[in-house]
């Protein structure tokens, strides 16, 4: 056992320069890929860290939703409806008239009843020509923060025809989808001159 | 064991490389948020800042500009065009209309730090250049015989109705952009103090988006958000009641966003004349040192150098914007209309018939540096007890205004000795005609003394002095004293307003004469409320007048004090002259109508009426009372003194028609009414959130609400661009030299 031990120090001895090179590397391969694994660590927790607070922070993207009236046929003289964010964090930042003339302007809100995410618009023509098929009357501009989807509720609070007389009429809603630049008419896209 | 602990080495090396390439490779991801451009409809917010090198490429388009020669500031006969770089260094040059412009030299630029290029920005000029030459401005420059700006605000129209004494006022600001890139283009601009501004459009094209109130803070932050992500977007918000900055962002090339704004008012009654006027431009201001909250005056391109919170930038002499006001004002005064009348502007006049009048500024008289006035008269003595009563649109209630008319002529009032002081600006923007008209004014005032009254002189510039230690009795010889002390004050310097102000309040009061400070003044300070505070303070038992000199006072305080000082107030242009107005104005502050006004309301259910206070009423100048009041109206009392008499006239407020009109006015004087009380008496109110309520509930500007709009239908491509500031000319008659400090801070008068 002796001398097998000692030629086993032997043999380590003939090779014993090359056998300390060599842990001698391998405790520094290891030493260096233990702080690599520590700075790593350090640096992923703190990329984590990063991106757990920008998630954190709101973000904010801005959308439109138009609103429609049918009035089942017969001309829209006036209208007054209450358009909310049933769901999710909505700002109000812009209202926009409708398509047909008679709604071209945008309508009047009222201050009074005006939430973050809540309005009341309401509108009159009397124009000649009033639209008695499915109009869009009002665009109504907004911004949205956070992550969550927003849901929104219309409610028509009462139609008039040309003569302030209350009509039967639906009313929906539906996002503005951007059109596509080449089929946008000039008047949207160029300044007045 | 060391096989393994050779390759557990290895092993955890080559794991260790791994992980290092793949948080690395994770960090530059295209996918990561930051700095990722946004889409339409997406979540996520641009993150990346721009610098100055943003724009390297920046072609000026002139392809919309006015039809102007071009020409190298520095050489009048060789037609060129200039583009200067932020810090005044010239580029470009000799190419011409129309022609697009090198690349900017990256030497030329600022330091990649400087995060908002302002293009008229300059800090240094190059030697070779005549300094009187070189324009300061990133913008292009043109030159025919006056120095031609393109800047974004090209026309501001101005439409007005007049019903009786009530105004509403549609203004249009068309800002379009002569560049080669996305701009946003901010204007500091003047509104009348009283103005209850309701109403905010933004136009694009034929596309129209109302504008939303909102708490002030919160509309900046949506107005930030949708301009860094790319979209058309405006703000107006109010920097004093009569001082609005308004700002429009993503304006492109060649494009034009058009700014509608409307207001209500009532008109002033002078003399019989019911005056109706509409502010042009912001006046320089002094502010004093160490104070960062006023209305700084800075030269075109020297942005942030007034260290105020809100700054306007002044033309040289000789350089325009090509910036014109057009202006009409409807009249439909009810009854016939005797006389109409312009203050400051040539004007045309069509009458429809005897009761209505429309009046319109003549072309030639449309450079914006001098406030419009029109002034008319109506026949008989059918209005000289007019009230209007207006049922709220939105049910239940009404509101009503009264205007309270003093008697025709001073003949039959008493007289009371007076004790008058003179408080005199002779700051360096009173330098010209304004402290000649003060002269005069003063000297028409002293020959009108008894020799039972007395008076008092005091100037202030950079500091305060006075005529004598006490009031001096006005004979011939002190009289005599005061006209060479008079003659040998000359303008210059600062305006420390707080200590002459200070200084007239602090004399002595005989309790014999009524006391009376009368304060003549530009008003070109941006400490306002120190000065409205201080006044209410130290008043005791004085009046306090304001007499305001030059074409652009600043009415805000010089009604403010007049108010704070239970006084009233008068304006003098530089057509007139400085007797005209002061005799009769002596004479009525010497014989005052009524005094110890009283409004007695309990007639009416839950009337809420402003003011609070009314001051005196004197010949020539009427009072307006607003009130709200529940149900369907009832009357009102109005009491007070004649000379030593008793007197009460009891009024029927009874709304017949529907209308938002005097909504508006009310809660304009409302929500002045509270800031009032919060200054004057200390009050322990919640400001903030009272005249927050108030104007939220009737959508209307204030120091905590501002109007936002955003198309969100559009985002722009690019980065939001550069700002652009508009620059205004001085008002007309101040001296530029002396009001707009170069550099230096709370340096006006001080310059050169």
């Amino acid at each position: 056992m002796k001398s097998s031990f000692s030629r086993e120090i032997g043999l380590a001895t003939e090779g014993a320069k090359m056998n300390t090179d060599k842990n001698l590397f391998h405790h520094w391969c290891a030493s260096v890929s233990c702080w690599w694994l520590v700075l790593v660590s350090l640096l992923t927790f703190s990329v984590g860290l990063q991106a757990s607070a920008q998630t954190t922070q709101p973000v904010t993207r801005f959308a439109a939703v138009d609103v429609f009236i049918d009035p089942l046929g017969t001309p829209l003289g006036a209208y007054q409806v209450e358009f909310k964010a049933t769901h999710g964090d909505v700002r109000l930042v812009g209202v926009e008239g409708g398509t047909s003339e008679a709604f071209k302007k945008p309508p009047y809100y009222d201050p009074k009843a005006l939430q973050q995410s809540r309005i009341i618009l309401a509108a009159f023509s009397t124009d000649s020509s009033l639209p008695s098929g499915r109009t869009r009357v009002a665009r109504i501009h907004l911004q949205i923060r956070g992550h969550e989807a927003p849901e929104y509720e219309l409610k028509l609070i009462v139609a008039g025809d040309a003569n302030a007389k209350p009509i039967e009429a639906k009313t929906s809603f539906t996002p503005f989808i951007e059109e596509d630049p080449a089929a946008e008419t000039p008047a949207n896209r160029e300044g007045k001159d | 064991m060391r096989k393994l602990i050779r390759k557990w080495s290895f092993d955890l090396f080559a794991l260790a490389l791994l992980i290092t390439a793949m948080v690395l490779a994770g960090c530059t991801s295209p996918s990561a948020k930051v700095g990722k451009a946004p889409t339409a409809g997406s979540p996520d917010v641009e993150t990346r800042t721009y610098d100055i090198r943003d724009l390297i490429n920046a072609k000026p388009d002139f392809s919309n500009a006015p039809d102007f020669t071009l020409s190298h500031p520095g050489a009048q006969n060789n037609p060129t065009t200039q583009l200067m770089g932020p810090r005044g260094m010239a580029f470009g040059g000799g190419l011409n209309r129309g022609t697009a412009q090198p690349p900017v030299p990256l030497s030329s630029l600022p330091n990649p730090s400087e995060e908002l290029w302002i293009i008229s920005k300059p800090k240094a000029r190059p030697a070779a250049v005549d300094d009187e030459q070189l324009p300061r401005s990133g913008a292009l420059v043109v030159k025919q015989d006056d120095k031609v700006l393109p800047f974004p605000l090209k026309h501001t129209d101005v439409k007005a109705q007049v019903d009786g004494y009530i105004a509403s006022v549609n203004v249009t600001q068309q800002y379009h952009n002569p560049f080669a890139e996305k701009i946003e283009a901010v204007y500091v601009f003047p509104l009348p103090e009283n103005a209850a501004v309701n109403e905010f459009v933004m136009t694009i094209g034929d596309r129209v988006v109302r504008g939303i109130i909102r708490e002030k803070e919160e509309a900046r932050q949506i107005y930030q958000d949708a301009k860094q992500q790319g979209y058309v977007a405006s703000l107006l918000e109010q920097d004093r009641p009569n001082v609005f900055t308004q700002k429009v962002a993503n304006i492109e090339p060649g494009k034009q966003v058009d700014i509608g704004i409307r207001y209500f008012h009532t008109l002033s009654y002078v003399d019989g004349w019911y005056e109706f006027a509409f502010p042009m431009v912001v006046g320089p201001r002094f502010n004093p040192p160490h104070t960062t909250d006023g209305i700084g005056a800075s030269a075109r391109g020297e942005a942030g150098t007034s260290g105020q919170k809100t700054e306007v930038q002044y033309l040289s002499p000789g350089e325009r914007t090509g910036h014109e006001v057009s202006l009409r004002v409807d009249i439909a005064a009810g009854v016939a209309i005797e006389q109409v009348d312009s203050v400051n502007h040539a004007i045309d006049i069509a009458f429809a018939d005897q009761t209505r009048a429309a009046v319109s500024i003549r072309e030639s008289d449309r450079i914006p540096n001098k406030d419009f006035v029109l002034r008319y008269k109506v026949a008989g003595e059918t209005l000289k007890s007019a009230i209007i009563a207006q049922k709220d649109p939105r049910g239940g209630g009404g509101y009503f205004t009264l205007m309270l008319y003093p008697p025709a002529t001073t003949q039959n009032l008493p007289r009371r000795p007076v004790d008058l002081c003179f408080t005199l600006d002779v700051s360096g923007s009173m330098i010209g005609a304004p402290i000649e008209q003060s002269r005069w004014a003063m000297r028409a005032a002293m020959d009108m003394m008894q020799p039972d009254d007395t008076f008092q002189i005091i100037r202030f510039a950079s500091n305060a002095d006075q005529l004598s230690d006490a009031p001096l009795q006005a004979t011939k010889s002190n009289i005599a004293k005061a006209r060479k002390f008079i003659e040998n004050t000359s303008a210059g310097g600062g305006t420390m307003m707080l200590e002459g102000i200070t200084r007239s309040l602090n004399q002595t009061v005989d309790e014999d004469r009524v006391r009376y400070v009368c304060m003549m003044t530009d008003g070109y300070i941006g400490n306002e409320r120190q000065i409205i505070q201080t006044t209410r303070k130290l008043r005791g038992q004085t009046r306090v007048f304001g007499f305001g000199v030059g074409s652009s006072p600043n009415r805000y305080l010089l009604d403010g004090m007049s108010r704070a000082g239970a006084g009233a107030v008068a304006y003098l242009s530089l057509q007139e002259k400085g007797e005209d107005v002061m005799r009769p104005f002596f004479e009525r502050i010497s014989r005052p109508a009524m005094t110890n006004i009283e409004i007695d309301a309990s007639g009416l259910q839950g009337a809420q009426i402003n003011p609070f206070k009314i001051g005196d009423v004197y010949v020539g100048r009427a009072t307006i009372v607003t009130g709200r009041f529940e149900g369907d109206g009832g009357s009102i009392v109005v009491r007070g003194r004649v000379g030593g008499e008793a007197v009460e006239r009891t009024f029927d407020v009874r709304p017949t028609e529907t209308g938002g009109a005097i909504a508006s006015v009310w809660a304009r004087q409302q929500i002045a009414a509270l800031c009032d009380q919060a200054m004057f008496d200390d009050a322990e109110i919640d400001l903030a959130k009272e005249v927050k309520q108030i104007a939220l509930n009737y959508s209307l500007m204030s120091d905590y609400t501002s109007f936002v709009a955003v198309d969100s239908t559009r985002r722009t491509d690019g980065s939001y661009g550069t700002t652009v500031i508009q620059p205004v000319p001085v008002p007309d008659g101040v001296k530029y030299e002396t009001t707009v400090p170069e550099k230096a801070v709370g340096t006006v008068g001080e310059r050169r």
